[in-house]
């Protein structure tokens, strides 16, 4: 049987286990990512998309545990693998920009030490010249001189540092690159060019990616997949134009009434109430709660059109729906 | 409920708090039932083991141990805390002028605080034991902070200037509250873990110091402190003779508080640094 | 009317370096003014660099200006007595980005409402204080119950940025400067503070200056904006021309790069628009800030007035008249309030 996802995400719970009770900051996610597609996962801080990425490299740290589910990454399950083979997996497999990620540069070693450092925990054995065209071919995909290369990461703008980080994340061509909101600390042109520059580099390489995120112009631009987590639960999932045209979960359609563009002023319309603290959260559906409703029951994960679903939870699945 | 989830969470400083607790009692307390002339010379005949009455034996000089010990450790303890408790107070005081101020005053208290950290300070103490015709406890906790109060001074400097730039201290600015009131009513608060951590710190590096002077007769010679016990002991070499009973009770003693500080510091730590934690 | 804040030709410096002195132009000769009435919403947008946020500070008093003048009803900030000052630091206030700096760990939130309230001298007692606090909460939409009380860690940077435009607000101010006071809040709770912050402008006619690298919010809040690039004034006008139609090729090249929440309008072609070195217009090769190589000059294009409302520093624009009033806000839309 082939498998043709690069990545299946089946009913991952993470908790993080404090003195005061479970945290269950992802309470059952699962997706699919075929070759080469784009998925952007959406929520407010605390909804629980840093804590899939962490979990998706196992690089979470306890108090985080991944309680159940599965990650299967090609055809192995990354949770069967022991702690080595999850090392060599790492990068070459699957990889990671994390947030913040032009801070994660060793500020007292040139970028090529850095790139050769994490390349050679691989085993990739290049002689000298192989080497030299390895380094300035991959500078060169995500639109950087070879000359940065000797350069110290302070003497680099950062949207060049951020590139940097792409660069290494595919340096040995990953099946799936996962993003945690890489362009946040950065300038609308440079985001621009960062977000494009990791465009071009996963099209060309065929990987699936993962763009966490809370700027839904940006996943408008890139994804070809909205993934919407409220409260460590996936509310809804759907193809783009789906998501902008036909928000379903009223989360979504809140979400997506707030946004901001640039045709006509009109009255900012924010989404009421707070997120729901992740700490002995109620059972059933989180939305309801935040509009001051009520419903305990499992809430069932329905396709409502093609690769669309969403949880629906008939109780607020009308709210804020103006009659037309 | 609450507090017996508070000291589960902080087991190393609670162990380390009662240690240090324990010790301060025994030297309270003990002299309530101990009387004081057991511990000077010629309470008993001198180099007993232990027995009935002296439960750790005599000394050579004759002094009950146990009496002597009853009576040293709140000795040395007053030593550590004023020189702990002067030491950072007036290193953390001047280094919060220095640090929020600025400029000049800075640069003077800088210069006098660099000057003392070159002064060797045996050798004043040296001279100074050799000036003095009798020192107290008092003197030799002063004595130590005169030459500690520097390390109080940088680290409180260092932190001020983080401090000054912070957003709140801008707000407060704006608030229109004085220079006074924002480091004793924004800064001070902030400061409070790090400076009980300096205390603790200093206490056990005074203790130290005054065992290690008065252990070379530099320190008061009228008054009980383990430190002037370890001075006896060396001088008519108990070690040698095997008198056990007479120099291991006080090295345990401080083994107990070194512990105990060490443990509360590093209980302090686990709090200040949440990355410590594997729990939360 | 006479304009309420005025900064008139401000340049501010930056130097560094003890032995080799560094200089940072952060800002270049810049003149605008806030009038009383009508109240009026100024964007200043910029990205990193361009001294937006050195603006900020400059306006709010934070900051000493290097060169010009910054007036307050008239009066020069730095000649001003000390009842001036304080009147001056009373009416106009200001928010910062970062919700969570701006409180002092130590203390309950309470904290930074009951403090202007004590040193402005507004309430002599306590209950007097407690009712303008619970009025100003109420005012931007807290519940008192859920935040007062409660310390900086146990609330979301939403509720207390939302605590900050309260504080603002508590002190009656007449302008208020907003130093990016979204930028570090999650996206649903943006819409709702800057609505706020609209709402003061119509209800008590406090002006607001709001500072932002996002264009997108600018156009839904403000009535003008400026665009500052490297310290200089490149564009400015009534904002729904200068961001559905830009002048000047660093606000076009700006408002391209905008990601539009809308997935079928993408981004242009990349190629020559982003890269940044082969921005210059084709037909420039003027000495300008933005088109020259180095990005160094001492020298500044001056501002051409393209209509009553819109004003550009571009050469590409030198058939029409140069501006004679350095006050660029003289060439804004007036508000209808």
């Amino acid at each position: 049987m082939t498998n043709s996802y690069a990545l299946r995400v089946e009913d991952l719970k993470v908790y993080y286990h404090t003195s005061g009770g479970p945290v269950k900051a992802v309470e059952g996610v699962s997706f699919n990512l075929e070759r080469g597609e784009k998925l952007g996962l959406v929520g407010e801080s605390g909804s629980g998309k840093s804590t899939i990425a962490l979990a998706l490299m196992r690089s979470h740290k306890p108090p985080a545990i991944i309680e159940e589910g599965s990650i299967i990454l090609g055809e192995t399950n990354l949770l069967d693998l022991n702690e080595e083979n999850m090392r060599k997996t790492r990068l070459s497999g699957i990889s990671m920009i994390p947030q913040g990620a032009m801070n994660s540069l060793n500020p007292v070693t040139r970028i090529k030490k850095q790139v050769v450092d994490a390349i050679s925990d691989h085993n990739l054995k290049l002689k000298r010249e192989k080497k030299e065209l390895f380094l300035k071919d991959l500078m060169q995909s995500v639109g950087l001189d070879s000359n940065v290369l000797n350069l110290f990461p302070h003497e680099l703008s950062g949207g060049m540092k951020q590139r940097v980080c792409i660069a290494i994340s595919i340096s040995l061509k990953p099946q799936v690159i996962i993003a945690d909101e890489p362009t946040s600390a950065l300038d609308v042109i440079v985001q621009r060019q960062v977000i494009e520059t990791l465009s071009k580099v996963q099209e060309e390489l065929g990987a699936a990616c993962v763009l966490i995120g809370h700027d839904m112009g940006l996943m408008a631009q890139f994804a070809d997949k909205i993934g919407i987590m409220y409260a460590g639960k996936l509310v809804e999932i759907g193809p783009v134009n789906d998501i902008f045209k036909n928000p379903t979960h009223p989360y979504t359609r809140l979400l997506i009434e707030s946004l901001p563009d640039t045709n006509e002023k009109r009255p900012l319309i924010g989404i009421p109430g707070l997120p729901p603290s992740l700490l002995n959260l109620a059972p059933g559906c989180s939305f309801c709660l935040r509009v001051e409703k009520e419903n305990k029951n499992e809430i069932p994960w329905v396709e409502i059109s093609k690769d669309h679903f969403i949880q629906k939870c008939d109780i607020c699945s009308d709210y804020g729906k103006t009659k037309k | 409920m609450k507090f017996l989830r508070l000291i589960n969470n902080n087991r190393m400083l609670t162990a380390g708090a009662i240690t240090v607790i324990f010790v301060c009692f025994f030297g309270v307390v003990g002299s309530w039932f101990v009387d004081r002339e057991r511990a000077d010379v010629g309470a008993g005949r001198p180099a007993q083991p232990p027995s009935t009455e002296f439960w750790l034996g005599t000394d050579q000089q004759g002094r009950d141990v146990f009496a002597d010990l009853v009576y040293g450790t709140p000795g040395t303890l007053k030593i550590g805390l004023i020189a702990a408790v002067v030491g950072v107070g007036v290193g953390t005081i001047l280094g919060f002028i220095s640090g929020y101020f600025g400029g000049y005053i800075d640069n003077l208290i800088r210069f006098i605080s660099d000057v003392f950290m070159t002064i060797p300070v045996l050798m004043i103490l040296i001279v100074l034991a050799s000036l003095l015709d009798v020192m107290s406890n008092t003197m030799l906790g002063l004595l130590i902070a005169a030459f500690g109060w520097m390390g109080a001074l940088r680290v409180t400097r260092a932190q001020v200037l983080t401090m000054r730039e912070r957003a709140y201290v801008q707000v407060a600015k704006l608030n229109g509250v004085n220079d006074m009131e924002i480091i004793f009513k924004e800064m001070i608060p902030n400061l409070l873990p790090f400076i009980a951590a300096s205390l603790v710190g200093a206490s056990a590096g005074a203790v130290l110091a005054s065992l290690g002077l008065s252990a070379l007769g530099l320190g008061p010679q009228n008054e009980p402190s383990i430190g002037l016990t370890i001075f006896w002991v060396l001088h008519y070499g108990a070690l040698i003779r095997e008198l056990w009973w007479w120099f291991m009770p006080p090295i345990i003693v401080m083994v107990l508080l070194f512990m105990g500080l060490f443990m509360i510091t590093a209980g302090l730590d686990r709090i200040a640094n949440p990355r410590l934690r594997t729990t939360v | 009317m006479a304009p309420l804040l005025e900064a008139n030709k401000i340049s501010k410096e930056y130097v560094s370096g003890t032995f080799i002195k560094k200089r940072n132009l952060a800002l270049r000769n810049i003149t605008f003014s806030i009038d009383e009435t009508p109240p009026s919403i100024t964007a200043i947008a910029g990205e990193s660099g361009s001294g937006k946020t050195t603006m900020a500070r400059l306006l709010a008093g934070i900051l000493e200006k290097s060169s010009g003048d910054l007036l307050y009803k008239g009066k020069p900030i730095s000649s001003m007595n000390s009842v001036e000052k304080i009147t001056f630091k009373k009416e106009v206030q200001t928010i910062f980005q970062d919700p969570f700096e701006v409180y002092n760990p130590f203390y309950k939130v309470d904290h930074v409402l009951t403090t202007p309230l004590k040193k402005y001298g507004i309430t002599s007692n306590k209950s007097d204080s407690d009712k303008m606090i619970l009025s100003a909460l109420e005012e931007v939409g807290l519940r008192p119950d859920e935040t007062l009380g409660r310390f900086p860690h146990q609330l979301s940077g939403g509720q207390r940025q939302r605590i900050m435009v309260a504080r603002a607000f508590l002190l009656r101010p007449k302008i208020i400067i907003a130093d990016e006071p979204v930028s570090m809040v999650d996206a649903s709770l943006r819409a709702t503070i800057l609505e706020e912050l609209k709402l003061l402008r119509e209800k008590y006619g406090i002006s607001i200056v709001y500072i932002t690298h996002d264009l997108t919010t600018a156009y839904q809040v403000a009535d003008n904006i400026l665009i500052l690039y490297k310290g200089q004034v490149v564009e400015a006008g009534e904002v729904e021309y200068v961001i559905n139609d830009p002048k000047h090729p660093y606000t076009k090249l700006l408002v391209d790069c905008i990601p539009q929440p809308n997935p079928d309008v993408k981004w242009g072609k990349s190629s020559e628009s982003t890269n940044i070195e082969n921005r210059i217009p084709n037909e420039c090769n003027n000495n300008c800030l933005f088109c020259i190589k180095d990005g160094n000059t001492d020298s500044l294009t001056p501002m051409y007035q393209v209509n009553k409302t819109r004003t550009v520093s571009c050469v590409s624009y030198n058939k029409s008249k140069v501006c004679d009033n350095e006050d660029i806000s003289s060439y804004f839309l007036k508000p209808k309030i």
